[in-house]
């Protein structure tokens, strides 16, 4: 009965792969001898897979608990199961995943607490860059200081969310500090960034966010995008910050690129 | 004897595997402060840009030798190797230079999908060849030998043509690979099989074997059966050090030098000193077999 061919094993494996994975509960392994080493598979994949999404959100995890946690990854696994051998590109779908799954309704923050636990993860493995800084700036040619254009770190990432998911992942950072937590802030702009070691997270001002994403097209363009809808926002303030923390990548000069 | 290879290879001596929580106290211990020869890493935890793994790699790299044991090739995948992911091996190979490369006889990756498990082949011919294709195109693209693991096994496919053995030996033939020598994994293949696991020794190949494993295993009844898991959790088991003991003086009598030899250990994970004493156990045996040249009785 059993299937010798190059073909024959690539079926099996398909097969065996969508039932471990928990997208088919059809035990259909011709040439299998049964045995609790079935299970013992099953189990594995998705008990270290359930782990690993977990180590990716250990917030959002303590948020919800355990139990909920890795019911609810067993359900993303079998629509988004890993695709590559590194399990550092697996988890990017999961806040888009809690976003439709209903279980969690009634948590509307958790898909925002999750995209910034990832937007660390992606900060802290994206690639080296030195960061820009201040005196960087002031040692180009005045010429040259006119046309710089600022580039946001390679490792930055930003996350606009309407409720306050910055002050909710810091207060799972301390033993108390869930008893210190409001929600009344609102809404909130972050800045992801690993400028050099370590994440760090900044919650921007009101505007921060649009003005850092539009720096690309120049600075009065994004002194623009900012104020449109903040018309106090401070750009002077927020590049001082920004220069002093590491926020940008050098090198400076990209004038005269197409 | 001396190593085939041009570079030279791992200490035969123990080493440990790499873990984020012990960066700092090994590069704090330093090479002398250590009882470690060298560490082994999963190449997949590497595998991002940039960042704290790839900055405390580098420097630990500058001080120990290192081995790059994959656990995502997937070599049993009838739908060969996922180009991608060697690409990326590839590039730690180039940048670290790992005086060891090494992945598992088992699949975990089809059709777009990784399952995160060492997956079991069936033992026939076609598994055989569709290996031998897989293994001689990660040679080719690493430009280097790697060394193939024997698995943990939890369950056989029917039909089977050869033995596991047989089969690590044929790959060695073809290919050309090297074999790294799990012994928690024949004490816990063979104790879920029904086998004999000094038979499994008796019948390995041990003339291509270049590394040795020892890690502890858990026991668990499932579904009514005692099953062995290998969790790498806990000390190494006595079992487990006796069959290591055998292999070392069969492998002495073969006229085999001492084997480079790995202390696993990746859940409950230990104090670094913890882990170093089962380093000090192992070297312990590898230098007192050599020593007593012959004098055994099989």
């Amino acid at each position: 009965m059993t299937d010798n061919t190059v073909a024959g094993l690539a079926a099996l494996q398909q097969r065996f792969a969508r039932w471990a994975l928990g997208q088919t509960e059809e035990v259909d392994f011709v040439g299998l001898i049964e045995g609790p080493g079935l299970w013992v598979h099953r189990n594995t994949v998705r008990l270290t897979l359930g782990d690993a999404l977990g180590d990716l959100f250990p917030v959002t995890r303590q948020v919800v608990g355990d139990d909920f946690f890795l019911r609810a990854a067993k359900d993303f696994l079998r629509q988004e199961p890993p695709r590559a051998a590194t399990l550092l590109h697996w988890g990017g779908g999961y806040p888009a995943f809690l976003e439709q799954y209903a279980p969690a309704a009634d948590l509307p923050y958790l898909p925002d607490l999750a995209r910034l636990e990832w937007r660390r993860h992606l900060a802290l493995h994206g690639p080296e860059a030195t960061p820009l800084t201040a005196a960087d700036l002031a040692a180009l040619p005045p010429e040259q200081a006119d046309d710089v254009t600022l580039c946001l770190h390679p490792t930055a990432h930003l996350l606009v969310s309407d409720w306050p998911v910055l002050d909710l992942w810091q207060a799972h950072q301390t033993e108390n500090g869930l008893d210190r937590l409001t929600f009344a802030r609102g809404r909130q702009e972050i800045l992801i960034v690993r400028p050099h070691a370590m994440v760090e997270l900044y919650a921007l001002p009101a505007g921060g966010s649009g003005f850092l994403a539009a720096l690309d097209q120049g600075l009065a363009a994004a002194i623009a995008a900012a104020m449109v809808e903040h018309p106090t926002f401070d750009a002077g303030a927020l590049l001082g910050l920004a220069l002093s923390q590491g926020w940008f990548r050098s090198p400076v000069p990209e004038t005269g690129a197409e | 004897m001396i190593s085939a290879d041009a570079a030279p290879g791992l200490p035969r001596r123990a080493g440990i595997g790499l873990k984020p929580q012990h960066y700092a106290d090994i590069l704090r211990a330093g090479p002398q402060g250590l009882s470690v020869g060298w560490f082994e890493a999963h190449p997949e935890n590497y595998m991002g840009a940039g960042g704290p793994p790839h900055r405390w790699l580098t420097a630990i790299r500058e001080h120990w030798p290192l081995s790059l044991h994959a656990v995502g090739l997937s070599l049993g995948s009838a739908e060969g190797v996922d180009p991608a992911h060697l690409t990326r091996l590839k590039a730690l190979v180039d940048r670290y230079q790992p005086q060891m490369v090494s992945d598992h006889l088992a699949w975990s990756q089809v059709d777009g999908l990784y399952l995160n498990d060492l997956l079991p082949v069936p033992l026939t011919a076609t598994a055989r060849d569709v290996f031998a294709d897989n293994i001689d195109r990660v040679q080719a693209a690493l430009k280097r030998r790697i060394l193939i693991e024997n698995p943990s096994v939890y369950l056989r496919w029917t039909g089977a043509e050869m033995t596991e053995t047989d089969l690590l030996a044929d790959l060695v033939r073809r290919t050309g690979c090297g074999l790294l020598l799990d012994v928690n994994n024949v004490a816990v293949s063979c104790g879920n099989l029904g086998a004999d696991p000094v038979a499994y020794l008796r019948d390995f190949p041990m003339q291509a074997v270049e590394e040795i494993h020892l890690a502890g295993h858990a026991v668990r009844v499932v579904e009514g059966q005692m099953i062995r898991l290998d969790d790498h959790g806990s000390p190494v088991s006595p079992d487990v050090w006796d069959l290591f003991a055998l292999t070392l003086r069969w492998m002495r009598d073969r006229g085999l030098p001492p084997p480079p030899t790995l202390i696993e250990w990746d859940t409950d994970v230990p104090s670094l000193s913890r882990w170093q004493e089962e380093a000090v156990q192992a070297n312990h045996l590898l230098s007192s077999v050599w020593q007593q040249e012959g004098t055994d009785d099989r």
